[in-house]
C-alpha cells in the first residue's frame, strides 16, 4: 500500500516536472511578445525586466495550472499583468502614467491578438537591416537609448540636444523603422 | 491634428516623460478610441523590438553600473580592436557555419534551466582555492565529483585510500556512505554547523541555483569564449551576501552549464562539467550506493555511535558534524 502510494506520488512528480518544462519552454519561445506587453505598460527597461522575471518565476511555480490546449501567451500575459499592477502598487503609481482602467483595456486588446512568436523573430531580423538606413544622429540616439539603456534626458545630454528634440527624434526613428520593417516583410511575402 | 497629438503623447509615454496633463489626455484618447489603442500597440511593438535589439547588441545588462561600465568600455575600444573583433566574428561565423544572435543573460540562464530539466546526468569536478589555505578545518579530499540530475545531486569524494558518497534528501537530511554496506543519515535539525557549511558548498542543485540567480542577482553577459557564453551574477539582495559573485559558462549548443565559479569571502569554488551520461535514479538515494546486506545508521539507532564513527573516519573536526 505504502509502495503504491509512493509510486503514485512519483508519477505525479514526473507529470508536474513535465508541465514545468513545457511552461518554461513556451516562456522562452514567447518571451519577446510578453516582454513587449510589459514594456508597453512599464517603459522603464529595468522595471520591465524585473516584472518579466517575476512572471517567469510565477508561471514556473504555477505550471500545473496551465492547460496546454489554451493560449500560453494569454495565460502568461495574465500573470504578467498582475505583476505589472503589483509593481505599480509597490512604487506608488503616479498621476503621470496610464490609468489602471486603460491598462486593462489595452491588455484585453493585446490578448485578443496574441500569438506569433516567429513573426517577432522576423521583425527583429528586418530591424537590423532597417537601422542601417537611419540618419547617423538618429541612429546614435537609438543606440544610446536602446543599446546603452540611457533615459532620454541622458541621451539628450550626450548628444547636446534638448529632451524634447530627443522625444521627437526617437518617435520619428521608430516610425521610420516600423515602415521599413513592414516593407521588408511585405517583400518577403508576409502580410503586415 | 488629433493623430499628431496622439503620436506626441505616445512618444512621451515610451520615453517616460508624460506630465500629469499629458497622462490625463492620453488616458482619455486610449479609452475612447480603438484606433488610438491600435496605434499604441504599434508603437509599443517597435519599442520592444528596439530594446530586444539593443540588449543583443550590448550583450545585456540589467543594472546601471554594468551599463555604464559597458558604455565606457565601448568608448575606449580602438579602431584596430574593432577591426580585429570583426575579423574574429567573421571567422567564428564561418567556423560555426551559421549565424547565431547573442541572447541576453537572463534568456541564456532560462535556456540553461530547460537544458538541466532534461533527464540527463551531468557530472562536475570540483576544485577550491581558499583565501587562507592554512586555516584549520576539514581537509578536502583530492577529488570531488558532483553528479546532478535536474535539482538532485550526489557527491563522490575520493581521498585515495578512502572514497565515500553523500547526498541530501528533500527534507535536508544528509546521507553519507561509510563503506560498501554501511551508511548513515544526519537529519537537518541535528546537523552541526561545520557539516552544514560543507554540505552547502558542495551541494549543486542546478535548477534552484539558476532560479536564484535569475531572481536575486544582477546579470552581466561578459563575452563568448569558444563555444560558451559567459555570465557573471552578483547578488542584489542581502540574503546571498555570503556570495561575492558567480560566473557561469553556458554551452552555446547544449545550453548546459559547463563551468560554475563561485567566489565567496574565504574561498573560490569551481565546478567543471566533465561528463554527461544517462541518469541512474537509484544513485540519488543512499540505498543505491550500498551492497546487500545494508545497514543505515540514524538518530534512532541504538546505540547512536555515529559521532564516534565520523571522527574515526574523518578526524577530530568531524566531532562537530552532529549536534546532540
Amino acid at each position: 500500500m505504502g509502495q503504491a502510494v509512493s509510486g503514485m506520488e512519483g508519477s505525479f512528480d514526473i507529470v508536474k516536472q513535465r508541465q514545468v518544462e513545457l511552461v518554461q519552454r513556451l516562456f522562452v519561445r514567447h518571451q519577446g511578445e510578453l516582454r513587449g506587453w510589459v514594456l508597453a505598460m512599464l517603459p522603464d527597461f529595468s522595471a520591465a525586466d524585473d516584472v518579466l522575471q517575476e512572471t517567469f518565476l510565477t508561471v514556473t511555480r504555477k505550471a500545473e495550472l496551465f492547460q496546454p490546449e489554451t493560449s500560453f501567451v494569454a495565460w502568461a500575459g495574465a500573470v504578467a499583468r498582475l505583476h505589472v499592477f503589483d509593481w505599480r502598487r509597490q512604487r506608488g503609481r503616479t498621476a503621470a502614467a496610464l490609468s489602471d482602467e486603460v491598462i486593462e483595456q489595452l491588455w484585453c486588446d493585446a490578448a485578443a491578438s496574441a500569438g506569433d512568436a516567429s513573426r517577432a523573430d522576423r521583425e527583429l531580423t528586418a530591424l537590423e537591416g532597417c537601422l542601417q538606413s537611419l540618419a547617423p544622429q538618429a541612429r546614435k540616439a537609438v543606440e544610446l537609448r536602446y543599446r546603452d539603456g540611457h533615459k532620454p534626458a541622458e541621451v539628450a545630454r550626450r548628444l547636446g540636444w534638448t529632451a524634447e528634440a530627443i522625444y521627437v527624434a526617437l518617435s520619428r526613428a521608430r516610425a521610420a523603422l516600423r515602415e521599413c520593417i513592414e516593407r521588408r516583410l511585405l517583400a518577403e511575402g508576409e502580410p503586415s | 491634428m488629433k493623430d499628431d497629438r496622439l503620436t506626441v503623447l505616445l512618444g512621451r509615454h515610451f520615453e517616460e516623460a508624460l506630465t500629469v496633463t499629458d497622462a490625463a489626455e492620453l488616458n482619455q484618447l486610449l479609452a475612447a478610441s480603438a484606433e488610438a489603442r491600435a496605434a499604441f500597440w504599434r508603437e509599443a511593438r517597435m519599442h520592444a523590438r528596439l530594446r530586444q535589439w539593443g540588449e543583443q547588441q550590448a550583450g545585456s545588462a540589467d543594472c546601471r553600473s554594468v551599463k555604464e561600465r559597458s558604455f565606457a568600455e565601448r568608448k575606449t575600444t580602438n579602431v584596430v580592436g574593432s577591426l580585429l573583433a570583426i575579423v574574429a566574428l567573421v571567422l567564428l561565423a564561418f567556423v560555426l557555419g551559421r549565424r547565431e544572435s547573442p541572447a541576453s543573460a537572463a534568456e541564456m540562464i532560462r535556456a540553461a534551466l530547460l537544458a538541466h530539466a532534461e533527464r540527463v546526468e551531468r557530472v562536475y569536478l570540483v576544485s577550491e582555492v581558499r583565501a587562507r589555505p592554512d586555516e584549520p578545518g576539514f581537509r578536502l579530499p583530492n577529488s570531488i565529483r558532483v553528479a546532478t540530475l535536474g535539482d538532485r545531486f550526489w557527491v563522490e569524494m575520493d581521498q585515495g585510500q578512502q572514497r565515500w558518497m553523500w547526498g541530501r534528501e528533500p527534507d535536508g537530511t544528509i546521507w553519507l556512505t561509510l563503506d560498501a554496506h554501511r551508511a548513515m543519515r544526519i537529519e537537518l535539525a541535528e546537523t552541526g554547523v561545520p557539516l552544514h557549511v560543507i554540505a552547502e558548498i558542495y551541494s549543486l542543485r542546478v535548477e534552484s541555483l539558476l532560479n536564484n540567480v535569475l531572481k536575486r542577482c544582477r546579470l552581466e553577459h561578459m563575452s563568448a569564449i569558444d563555444m560558451t557564453q559567459v555570465i557573471t551574477a552578483t547578488p542584489k539582495q542581502f540574503d546571498l551576501s555570503w556570495m561575492q559573485s558567480m560566473t557561469l559558462e553556458i554551452d552555446r549548443e547544449t545550453k548546459a552549464v559547463r563551468r560554475l565559479i563561485l567566489v565567496r569571502d574565504h574561498a573560490t569554488t569551481t565546478f567543471t562539467l566533465i561528463e554527461t551520461r544517462s541518469a541512474n535514479d537509484r544513485l540519488y538515494h543512499v540505498e543505491g550506493h550500498l551492497a546487500q546486506p545494508t545497514s543505515i545508521l540514524s538518530r534512532a539507532s541504538e546505540p547512536d555511535d555515529r559521532l564516534q564513527i565520523l571522527t574515526n573516519k574523518f578526524g577530530p573536526e568531524a566531532g562537530l558534524w552532529i549536534t546532540k
